[in-house]
């Protein structure tokens, strides 16, 4: 902005635009325990009268937090762009891009979308992820594992779009197939949205311990989750494989305490960096809850918002 | 007068709740899928649906789909048998057919005996949103083609006990006129074949059965005369191949919708046989979508959907050139 060009007052949505990435982390938290895990696990449920009745409550709610999501990323993107203000040209392209990554999104609910939408698509995902992070690059090591986690989860939703986007080409007439390019890609992307979450979780134990601000009940939360995930595999390794790809599209192959220590450190590092980096907690939060890879149109653009939301929290 | 902030973000926040309740509410769908995508090829001939290694087949190119052990209800199998089934799909405008194609070092074609099982492999299509792909649920059923190594040996030449065991004694036959003496029709003491049992019927009109389901335990076959999936099967070089196929128009409510220009929710499983699979215990895939696009489309086919893109994002660049014009701070709030 320069000098002398007066600042106009800002738009109504602008101030909203912190307290709607909050909302949207709530309902993405939601989403992932009631759409992608209550409701699934329902299926097991004995159908009878009573029960069948709690089930289809359980299926009404999922439908809610499935629906609340896109809709709360939509007036999130409205927020974000109305404020983009001094963000940057590339910033501004980035949420350019995302919007058009949300029309497709809609208008794939009424048109089976074609190879060369899916290519379109996923090239608008990309070209956002990389305006949004690719900054954090160069000051990657001043940023320390708050930047780290970013570029990471970044890298592992570039890798999951840059696999679609092998697939489209190879559905175009004429194209050619490399299956096994897509499979290496994913498993990829995978291991880096498992660093992700592990580094976002280191970043927020170190911000803690340095400020001495680390309350026992928040590395407490981190080892009960990081157990239980443990426990759960060793017990039923089967039904947690099942149950890690149907909620955070995981697959299950790595090991159980990579996926045991990212998922207990993510927690208690979350936890502690939502006090002095609400942003950064904010954004990492929303990436992590939309899961690895997922297809549904509402999770990829809040997982795109939460990159947007995170780069800018961890550098601020 | 100002409306305090505070109350204004109130007022957005129950409007988007009030919102996303009628969307719901009304059945308004909000997502889309942008998964593994099996796209049904347009036949430039004749739709080979009784040739699984006809050269047009070769032609397409195919998705390999991942498989993962059924683990989810008893017979469980932790670890697939068949990691991964290839699918391709054509129509011709009267006809459908999809081709199944995976490794197999066996064929298990022989089940008349204890402990052989057959090599099997299925497509289940969602009838309608909100079914579950562990074999439906109440509020969403499914259409599923069952295709078994065993009924497509039957169709050639039908085997039964005597055949495998030439020189036991035959005292599980007894005769049809004890039967129709003690009132039970021919087939009195055949319980399954008196029944209507399709795996103990002679005669089949198809390697494949066409099955709806609606949760766990309600997989039922069709009707005799609503048995319209054809099959056909063959076994080269360590590798199954497998063509189902109907009718485009069918109005039964219970199978899968198959019209031109629509996408349907599929998934897929095989067994193998020689490794004990059967029932519950199988490879199965997670839903897919199936496209069946009413001609072979150019980008500028999708010019609505091009279209939209570019209005949204002439839209974003409108409203990035207002906020250009302002200070941002943060995510865009105030100052604090």
């Amino acid at each position: 902005m320069t000098a002398d060009a007066p600042a106009l007052p800002a738009l109504r949505t602008v101030a909203a635009a912190p307290v709607i990435a909050g909302w949207l982390l709530a309902a993405t938290a939601i989403d992932l325990f009631v759409t992608r895990l209550a409701s699934r696990m329902t299926i097991f449920m004995p159908k009878d009268p009573a029960l069948a009745g709690a089930a289809s409550a359980v299926g009404r709610l999922a439908a809610f937090a499935d629906a609340l999501v896109p809709v709360l990323a939509v007036a999130l993107l409205v927020a974000l762009i109305a404020g983009a203000g001094s963000g940057g040209l590339a910033y501004r392209i980035g949420l350019a891009a995302t919007a058009g990554v949300a029309a497709a999104g809609v208008m794939a609910i009424a048109v089976p979308p074609s190879p060369w939408v899916g290519l379109a698509t996923d090239v608008l995902v990309m070209a956002a992820l990389a305006v949004f992070a690719g900054p954090l690059l160069p000051g990657a090591r001043r940023l320390g594992p708050g930047g780290a986690a970013v570029l990471a989860l970044a890298g592992a939703a570039g890798l999951a779009a840059l696999a679609r986007l092998v697939e489209s080409l190879g559905a175009l007439p004429g194209g050619g197939g490399l299956p096994f390019v897509e499979t290496g890609l994913r498993g990829a992307g995978e291991v880096l949205f498992v660093l992700g979450a592990a580094t976002a979780g280191w970043a927020g134990l170190r911000l803690a311990r340095r400020a001495g601000i680390m309350p026992r009940w928040v590395v407490g939360a981190g080892v009960v989750v990081a157990a239980l995930l443990l426990a759960a595999t060793a017990l039923a390794p089967s039904m947690t494989g099942m149950i890690l790809t149907w909620s955070l599209g995981l697959s299950g192959g790595l090991p159980a305490v990579v996926y045991a220590a990212g998922g207990g450190l993510a927690v208690a590092g979350l936890l502690s960096l939502a006090g002095p980096r609400r942003e950064a907690a904010v954004g990492l939060g929303t990436v992590l809850l939309a899961g690895n890879a997922l297809s549904a149109s509402g999770l990829l653009l809040a997982g795109l918002l939460g990159i947007a939301i995170a780069a800018r929290g961890v550098r601020d | 007068m100002m409306i305090p902030r505070e109350l204004r973000l109130r007022v957005l926040g129950l409007f988007l709740l009030i919102l996303t309740a009628l969307l719901t509410a009304f059945g308004v769908p909000v997502t889309s899928a942008q998964g593994t995508t099996v796209r049904v090829v347009p036949s430039d001939g004749t739709l080979p649906v009784d040739d699984p290694w006809s050269p047009a087949w070769d032609a397409i190119r195919p998705v390999d789909v991942t498989l993962s052990g059924q683990a989810v209800a008893p017979p469980r199998l932790l670890l697939p048998n068949v990691p991964t089934v290839r699918a391709r799909a054509m129509i011709d405008g009267e006809r459908f057919a999809v081709l199944l194609e995976w490794t197999d070092t066996t064929i298990d074609e022989d089940v008349i005996d204890v402990g052989r099982f057959a090599d099997q492999a299925a497509v289940q299509f969602a009838l309608g949103s909100g079914t579950s792909v562990c074999m439906g649920q109440q509020a969403g059923a499914l259409n599923i083609w069952h295709w078994k190594a065993d009924w497509a040996a039957d169709l050639a030449a039908r085997k039964d006990i005597e055949q495998r065991f030439p020189n036991a004694p035959q005292d599980e036959h007894l005769p049809p006129d004890l039967a129709e003496g003690a009132g039970l029709g021919p087939d009195g003491f055949l319980t399954g074949r008196a029944a209507g049992n399709p795996r103990s019927a002679l005669v089949r009109p198809s390697s494949v059965e066409d099955l709806v389901a609606a949760g766990f335990g309600t997989l039922t076959s069709e009707p005799l005369e609503r048995q319209d999936v054809a099959g056909a099967s063959a076994y080269r070089d360590g590798i199954w191949r497998v063509v189902m196929s109907r009718r485009l128009d069918n109005a039964d409510p219970n199978d899968a919708p198959l019209a031109v220009g629509s996408a349907i929710v599929v998934a897929f499983a095989v067994w193998d046989g020689a490794k004990g699979d059967r029932n519950g215990t199988k490879s199965v895939s997670a839903w897919l979508s199936l496209v069946i696009p009413g001609r072979e489309m150019s980008l500028l086919d999708h010019w609505p959907f091009l279209a939209m893109m570019l209005v949204v994002m002439a839209l974003g660049v409108w409203l990035l050139w207002i906020g250009a014009r302002q200070p941002a701070v943060g995510l865009g709030g105030p100052p604090s």
